[in-house]
């Protein structure tokens, strides 16, 4: 039935094109207009960026290179936070949905698994930072029952541990969503595919590498484009833990971004939104790239 | 196929208008439920930075202010980040949500007048009544913008009398003593640490901070970094200062920072032996009903302490100027200060309040107050950039005392810009 | 064989094993926050998983309910007020968009639609500075409709692709028929596309729902009036500047996150189906 009309479709699109541009597609040119004004409101080009990466706040890498404990900079915490959060939350979220295929109550579990999932994420970073108190934190029992106990301490409040305290606490949050993905993979695979696995004589092993791993490629995708876009954009754990601290080491792009334009008198809108700019670069060029290895294949 | 059109199975048309009135209504009905739900807002609505026992005090006075002008007033508490957010975003909308801030940074309040966001309040007060320093640093172009309300003295170290004389401890005059009385009290039983730490945001270690720079570099040093004159890089900083404060960090005398308000009852019980705080740690259980075993003293051999002043400041967007104009006036009096007096843990900045509304301790400390130089607090007479890395740098030194002073001075340095008064 | 079968036995059961145990990880910070509502601090602090001293209580709940400062009461109302329509209203909007993408043939139809779908990776901060200039001048900053504005524009990208892709595998043989018999496209739309849409609509509304509800950070720059706050904002008011009280944080974090748990548990089937949907279909 694909007529061609314009009066129609017109009218029809036309409440979601206002809404769109007028909320969604101007502010997004805008803000990147924004980001080359100074505070005055003059073009000042590329200034604003070249200021958020002399700030060590947003960039520093001497600490890193030096083997030295954070902070490092909101864009490199961003970056540890994938390099550690995306492996981890993917590989749990397949091996429990291997797991749980065929597990008796295996339904439950999932659901229960997900809920991470679906809490906001401000009662996530509650939930967190909870877990790493020093004297009510189920994480300091546990260290005190396989008797590291002189390891035990609030590991949201030192510089030195929060950032990864923050991290593992999010694979814990997200792993959900991989899973809940991956098991809709694997229903998707055709039995056949297995039954001929079988007859042929190949092992479990064999089986899940050269017939299920490559099956779940669409799968595997979506998990880690959501995932990446998910730990570029983290601000409600971090927010409710420490607001960035202490002394910078948990800062993420997200939250420095929102301090700079709320938080300082007159709002450095300009840096505000150079931040904003890169942070959506970089989502858009992952998410660009995953989508077309995705079409490709 | 045209039975598709007419039959029951699909919805008609009727339905699904009817079905789309029903949810506009269901969202008037909540909305309209909120509106009847919400109780009669009070003409003014003060922000301020106090919760528990200081605010239930700031209540007391704001009780008298309805009786006297019978203009009621709704108070709402803040955490400092989200004061410190929430007003220039409201003010920056053109809302005034808040008629009255009570706020206790001058170059935060100079920054909103800059922009013109806040009322001048020149008029409102009298100003023969308020010392010049507290005045001079909430003014731009001769216009006063902030009314001095609260005065905290940074007078000390805190400790229980009892606790003192319990274990043969006797206060120090010179820093060696000091130095000594820190090692004893670490021996004695059933004590963590020599000296409590607050926590908050970081002000109280701020505070115990300023108190070393003030105590070991002289007033006049805490003076030289506000203005710039001397830098947080200079060997006299590092080496006199805060290296002297890493050393006692590094010998356990600080505890694990926590709570500012949890720490009066470790002190009491014996966990910690001594506390900086601020004069209005008096306000606070164990200490408000204790008050004759309390005690405090100066840091040996200070010329100088740190008072901080909580000024009230009014919005010029505010949509009930008069009455705010009254509230105003009613904080800059004598008479909002008196109660607050009488209360604990407050001292007036207004001169006419008479000592004899202070208590014996409160009394002492304003006593103490006038012996000393009184400088401002270094990281409110700043701000924000440097305020909050100020705060976040000495979390840091606290937790890993180890750490490379010239980074952290270094850092400090770096976020330093010129006051604005 | 019967060797084998062991194998397979034994298999089954480590496999058991092992998720059990891995659920119970999963499940355990939940149990806690629980237990940690119904005890006092002390208690708390003393380990929530031991038992020896065992004092539940409610007055967790009823301090994060009636909080001085961000009263539960209210703000859940807030919530439910600004949700509700965010949830309806993108629905409607975006089935509307998706049927033209879907049915019609148009000039740039194709890149219009491109560009909406790429609309999905903007990040919510690259829009917020401009959203908040405009919500100003045009008098909707700490307003709700503002905000509900707000979150029905930002769903319309993923709803419109979901709708679209639920659309084109709709036989259109039904649609045509009806067209014949001299039905208006809206008509159409409504009456026999809309009915059968159901199930889409089921998962946008459960996902939409909970993304609303479980939104920050939109609320925290355009809703600032204590007593317009949502129950996210409640959260982080509520912990203030001190240490947190848990039995009192803990049982907020009960009362705000129930709503969506109970949301994703009620339609789950389509909730998970509204995830899946991007992988499944590609």
């Amino acid at each position: 039935m694909s007529r061609r009309q314009i009066k129609i479709p017109l009218l029809f699109l036309t409440p979601a094109l206002l809404l769109l541009t007028i909320f969604v597609l101007f502010p997004v040119v805008n803000t990147i207009y924004i980001s080359l004004l100074n505070q005055e409101g003059e073009f000042v080009g590329l200034d604003n960026y070249a200021e958020v990466f002399g700030r060590k706040e947003f960039w520093n890498p001497q600490n890193l290179i030096e083997g030295k404990p954070p902070p490092y900079g909101a864009l490199i915490h961003n970056g540890i936070w994938i390099l550690v959060h995306l492996p981890l939350s993917v590989f749990f979220g397949l091996l429990l949905a291997v797991l749980l295929r065929d597990v008796k109550g295996g339904a439950i579990i999932k659901s229960a698994v997900f809920l991470g999932v679906v809490i906001p994420m401000i009662v996530g970073g509650v939930l967190l930072r909870f877990i790493y108190e020093a004297d009510a934190g189920i994480v300091n029992a546990f260290l005190r029952v396989v008797g590291l106990g002189h390891l035990a301490r609030t590991w949201t409040a030192f510089p030195q541990t929060i950032l990864l305290s923050l991290i593992l606490g999010s694979v814990w949050i997200w792993t959900g969503f991989s899973m809940i993905v991956y098991s809709a993979g694997l229903e998707g695979i055709p039995m056949e595919l297995f039954e001929v696995a079988k007859i042929d004589g190949a092992s479990r092993w064999r089986t899940f590498w050269r017939i299920t791993v490559p099956m779940l490629r669409p799968a595997t995708i979506v998990v880690v484009t959501m995932t990446l876009l998910w730990e570029l954009k983290i601000f409600d754990i971090v927010w409710v833990i420490q607001r960035g601290g202490p002394g910078g080491a948990s800062m993420v792009m997200a939250v420095m971004m929102y301090l700079r334009a709320f938080l300082y008198i007159p709002s450095n809108f300009g840096t505000a939104s150079a931040i904003a700019t890169l942070l959506t670069i970089m989502t858009f060029g992952f998410a660009a790239y995953l989508v077309n290895r995705m079409v490709k294949s | 196929m045209s039975h598709l059109l007419s039959s029951k199975s699909a919805i008609t048309t009727l339905e699904a208008v009817l079905s789309i009135l029903l949810i506009i209504a269901a969202i008037f009905a909540g909305y309209f439920a909120y509106l009847v739900y919400t109780p009669p807002e009070p003409e003014l609505t003060v922000f301020s930075l106090w919760s528990d026992a200081e605010e239930e005090n700031f209540l007391e006075a704001l009780e008298r202010f309805t009786n006297n002008t019978g203009i009621s007033v709704r108070h709402v508490g803040y955490s400092t980040e989200e004061l410190l957010i929430a007003v220039p975003t409201q003010l920056r909308a053109g809302v005034a949500i808040a008629d009255v801030v009570i706020a206790p940074w001058p170059s935060w309040i100079l920054s909103l007048a800059g922009e013109d966001y806040l009322t001048s309040v020149t008029d409102m007060i009298d100003t023969t009544k308020f010392p010049e320093t507290y005045l001079d640093v909430v003014t731009a172009n001769n216009e006063i913008y902030g009314v001095p309300f609260k005065v905290s003295g940074k007078p000390g170290f805190w400790y229980r009398k009892s606790f003192f004389t319990t274990n043969d401890l006797t206060v120090p005059t010179t820093y060696a003593e000091f130095k000594t009385l820190l090692a004893d009290i670490s021996q004695i039983s059933g004590v963590d640490a020599a000296i409590a730490s607050g926590n908050g945001v970081g002000w109280p270690l701020s505070d115990t901070t300023e108190a070393f720079i003030i105590g070991l570099g002289g007033y006049q040093l805490q003076l030289d970094l506000i203005f710039g004159d001397k830098q947080f890089t200079s060997t006299e900083v590092k080496t006199d200062v805060f290296e002297e404060l890493a050393s006692l960090l590094q010998a356990g005398y600080f505890s694990v920072p926590d709570d500012f308000d949890a720490q009066p009852a470790k002190v009491w019980d014996g966990t910690y032996g001594i506390y900086f705080q601020g004069s209005f740690i008096t306000a606070f259980a164990p200490f408000k009903d204790n008050l004759d075993d309390l005690s405090f003293f100066p840091f040996p051999g200070t010329d100088g302490a740190t008072g901080a002043v909580d000024y009230a400041i009014m919005p010029a967007l505010t949509d009930h100027p008069d009455e705010a104009q009254q509230l105003m006036e009613f904080l800059a009096s004598a008479e909002a200060q008196e109660i607050m007096v009488g209360l604990g843990g407050f001292l007036a900045a207004h001169a006419d309040v008479p000592d004899s509304a202070y208590s014996a301790i409160d009394l002492s400390v304003l006593q103490f107050m006038r012996t000393v130089t009184v400088v401002p607090d270094l990281d409110d007479s700043l701000g924000p950039p440097f305020q909050t890395t100020f705060w976040d740098q000495l979390k840091l030194l606290w937790v890993t005392p180890t750490t490379d002073l010239d980074t952290l001075l270094q850092t400090l340095q770096d976020d330093w810009s010129a006051p604005p008064f | 064989m019967v060797a084998k079968l062991k194998k397979v036995k034994r298999f089954t059961i480590l496999t058991h094993i092992i998720a059990w145990a891995v659920s119970l990880i999963w499940i355990i910070p939940f149990l806690g926050v629980v237990m940690a509502s119904i005890r006092p601090l002390p208690e708390i602090l003393n380990g929530w998983w031991n038992f020896e001293v065992f004092n539940p209580t409610l007055n967790g709940f009823s301090r994060a309910w009636n909080h001085p400062t961000a009263p539960l009461s209210r703000a859940l109302l807030n919530s439910l007020i600004v949700t509700i329509p965010s949830t309806f209203i993108p629905i409607l909007v975006a089935a509307l968009g998706a049927y033209s993408f879907a049915r019609f043939r148009f000039p740039t139809r194709d890149l219009l639609f491109l560009t909406i779908v790429l609309l999905q990776t903007i990040p919510q901060q690259m829009v917020i500075i401009p959203i908040f200039n405009i919500a100003i001048s045009i008098g909707l900053w700490n307003n709700y409709i503002g905000l509900i504005l707000v979150h029905t524009a930002f769903a319309l990208p993923w709803q419109i692709l979901f709708l679209r892709n639920f659309f084109s595998v709709l036989p259109v043989e039904v649609e045509e028929a009806a067209m014949i018999d001299g039905a208006s496209y809206f008509e159409i739309f409504y009456k026999i596309v809309l009915p059968l849409t159901l199930p889409a609509l089921a998962s946008l509304t459960a996902l939409q729902f909970v993304w609303v509800w479980n939104d920050f950070f939109f609320a925290a720059v355009l809703i600032s009036s204590p007593e317009l706050k949502l129950a996210t904002q409640a959260i982080p008011a509520q912990m203030g500047r001190l240490d947190p009280n848990w039995t009192v944080i803990s049982a907020a974090s009960i009362i705000v996150m129930i709503i969506p748990i109970a949301i994703y548990v009620a339609l789950q089937r389509y909730y998970v189906k509204g995830i899946v949907a991007g992988a499944v279909k590609g």
